[in-house]
């Protein structure tokens, strides 16, 4: 079953895939584009990589110029370390989660068979805490996992060292019209439903095309070993678009640049991040784009964090890059929040960028 | 060398954004060499074929980059904050006087009541001059550039202090290297590279490397020095001559090459000495790593005061650098 606009970010969004276990994503995504590019593949250490041809009159298919779209499958999540003997699991994190946001949740193992095992994180009540503990938080070294089991035995049926889970979530649209979003894994699910779109939006288009475009899911972003990398190596694109989600901070109380973003301001372009100096030429022609065709964008006022540009970027002999986020509150929980209306602004601005290219 | 510094400290040109200096070398390299170029990340390449059959192909690196600092927020007073690109010394950029890519002028304050040891970068701000928000926008809006005035003084003897000399002095270097080379040329094919972003973590020299494939390659570039007071001990001091790189924090560079070097220079009679710097790296490390690797050293040039507004350095040490690689080309 094919899925479009927030169905698709639905069923993206809810799809197992901490880092290192993509697989579930990546099926999910292939079924997506079935018969909506000119073929696509798993590279060898689990990317998957679509391409849309080039057409018309500035297309040249001897040597043709290659334009890479790039979001990674997955999110960050958990991996169990240990089983203790009362049949708890202690957890390692993959990727960055703050420990305050951990206590208290569910998450889904995929454990024995890739059978969905259902779990708390457990905390002590606040009852039993010392005054010193409710002042502290627990580093997510000394939590653990209870999923029900009588003993280590029992888990073991279930779990083993080495299965990986992710935080329980619901997909829930909320505010006025429903225009919020709230789900885990917005980050960057989001990224990958509009590479779905613009390849079909390309794919479909009649208009001319002058560079083959490659679409790459990858995995391995959270944790910063960035499968991207040997995407980049493969295509050796000219031009890459990061299509990603950013951390913003539009919250109560906080002003000027250290908002670095807004919720409804459209996609965050980035000037420079902890990883990346973005092209120049190539940040000014996606604010070009938005102005003219009214597509709404906004520039990044901060600089930390970085994503997978920082490897793109400097693969082979270099490769032109911008990044493009959705503004996303709240990343690294349970409950990213975005907006549908940015996604549509992000999404819009690639196939408008795309479809009339005008960068030198 | 004295005019080539001059030209080459005038324009502004932070990481990311050293078209301004790519502009104002090309002219200069491109009537030593055969063919010139840049790559996807704006690295500046120029070629110099050699007269050998087998020429062996040869890179020479030096970073057009500088440190500086993007718009990030302008606020309702007409003050502009800034986010550091490359390794900021805030102590040394407070109080100073800056210049926008645009050719905008302002100076960089500091916040009211921060003490000495509560510098930090985000405590500095920008004040051009402009009455408020609206008024300061019409002339500077996020995502433009900035960094210290350029420039330098003439100190004693052909020592001079100012910026950015990192790496102005590396790029001077190698068109100088290039205009010896028309005299008597080279058997080697020789790749001089003017790379981009190496503030930033040694970025653009590692695609320039890719597209060349070098077999051999020497970086040029400032180096920290032993001679200031209070410095950790280093044996290598400004007017000490070419100093040949044996290790940073990013690279151990080839052991064979730097023993060539240093037989060159005293057989030539070229002041030089030794450089081990234990805290900062190079393009080096990149034209090592990149691809299957490549023979990589460095010929530094001695500096004090590196990364802020009064860098200092020794012209004759440029020259050293200078001679001794012409040396090492001919032979």
């Amino acid at each position: 079953m094919k899925y479009n606009g927030i169905e698709l970010i639905r069923h993206l969004a809810l799809a197992f895939g901490p880092t290192g276990r993509e697989d579930v994503v990546r099926d999910l995504i292939a079924e997506q584009i079935e018969g909506d590019c000119d073929g696509y593949c798993e590279d060898r250490v689990g990317n998957l990589i679509a391409k849309v041809c080039g057409r018309g009159l500035d297309y040249n298919p001897e040597n043709p110029q290659r334009l890479m779209l790039s979001a990674h499958m997955d999110e960050v999540g958990f991996m169990i370390r240990q089983i203790t003997d009362e049949g708890y699991l202690k957890f390692g994190t993959l990727g960055g989660i703050d420990p305050r946001v951990l206590c208290g949740r569910g998450v889904t193992i995929y454990g024995k068979n890739d059978e969905a095992i259902y779990g708390v994180i457990a905390s002590k009540a606040i009852h039993m805490q010392t005054a010193e503990e409710r002042t502290k938080v627990t580093p997510s070294d000394k939590l653990y996992i209870d999923i029900g089991a009588l003993d280590k035995e029992d888990a073991e049926t279930k779990v083993a060292v080495g299965d990986c889970a992710t935080f329980t979530s619901d997909f829930v649209t909320y505010g006025e019209n429903g225009k919020y979003i709230k789900s885990k894994a917005l980050d960057d699910r989001c990224g990958c439903a509009a590479l779905i779109e613009t390849m079909r939006y390309l794919h479909d288009g009649t208009f001319d095309l002058p560079f083959d475009v490659y679409f790459a899911f990858t995995r391995c972003e959270e944790i910063g070993i960035s499968g991207a990398v040997v995407a980049a190596n493969t295509v050796a694109p000219d031009y890459a678009i990061i299509m990603e989600a950013t951390a913003i901070n539009d919250l109560p109380g906080v002003s000027g640049p250290a908002r670095v973003a807004a919720l409804g301001g459209g996609g965050v372009i980035s000037l420079v991040d902890g990883g990346t100096i973005y092209d120049r030429s190539f940040v000014n022609y996606a604010l070009q784009t938005g102005e003219e065709k009214g597509i709404k964008c906004q520039i990044k006022q901060y600089t930390s964090g970085a994503n997978d540009a920082r490897v793109i970027q400097r693969s082979l002999t270099g490769v032109r890059v911008l990044g493009l986020s959705l503004p996303t509150r709240y990343i690294h929980s349970a409950s990213n929040v975005s907006t549908y209306e940015d996604y549509e602004a992000y999404r819009d601005l690639v196939m408008a960028m795309l479809r009339e290219w005008k960068l030198n | 060398m004295l005019n080539l510094m001059k030209a080459l400290t005038a324009p502004r040109a932070i990481s990311g954004y050293e078209k301004a200096v790519s502009d104002k070398i090309l002219p200069l390299i491109a009537p030593y060499t055969d063919k010139v170029w840049s790559d996807a990340m704006g690295n500046l390449i120029a070629y110099k074929k050699g007269t050998s059959e087998n020429a062996k192909k040869i890179m020479l690196c030096a970073h057009m980059d500088e440190i500086g600092f993007l718009v990030t927020h302008v606020d309702d007073n007409g003050f502009i904050r800034v986010a550091p690109i490359g390794g900021i010394n805030p102590v040394a950029a407070a109080f100073t006087n800056v210049t926008f890519g645009g050719g905008v002028k302002g100076v960089m304050v500091l916040e009211a009541g921060v003490t000495p040891a509560d510098i930090k970068v985000d405590k500095l701000l920008i004040d051009i001059g402009a009455k408020d928000k609206k008024e300061a926008e019409k002339k500077v809006k996020i995502g433009d550039y900035c960094a210290l005035e350029g420039g330098f003084t003439r100190l004693l003897g052909r020592r001079i202090a100012g910026r950015p000399l990192d790496d102005r002095v590396g790029c001077a270097v190698l068109i100088k290297i290039a205009e010896k080379l028309t005299e008597t040329p080279c058997a080697d094919d020789v790749y001089f590279v003017f790379s981009v972003q190496e503030e930033v973590g040694v970025r653009g020299a590692k695609t320039a490397t890719y597209g060349i494939m070098p077999d051999i390659g020497l970086a040029y570039d400032v180096t920290g020095t032993g001679d200031s007071v209070g410095a950790k001990p280093m044996a290598c001091s400004v007017g000490g001559g070419a100093a040949i790189k044996i290790k940073d924090s990013s690279v151990l560079c080839d052991r064979e090459l730097v023993d060539e070097l240093a037989a060159v220079a005293k057989e030539n009679d070229i002041k030089h000495q030794f450089e081990i710097l234990l805290a900062g790296g190079t393009d080096t490390s990149s034209m090592q790593m990149t691809g299957a690797g490549c023979r990589a050293a460095a010929l530094s040039i001695p500096t004090r005061y590196i990364h802020s507004g009064v860098e200092m350095l020794d012209l004759n040490d440029a020259e050293a650098c200078v001679d001794l690689t012409v040396a090492w080309l001919r032979k």
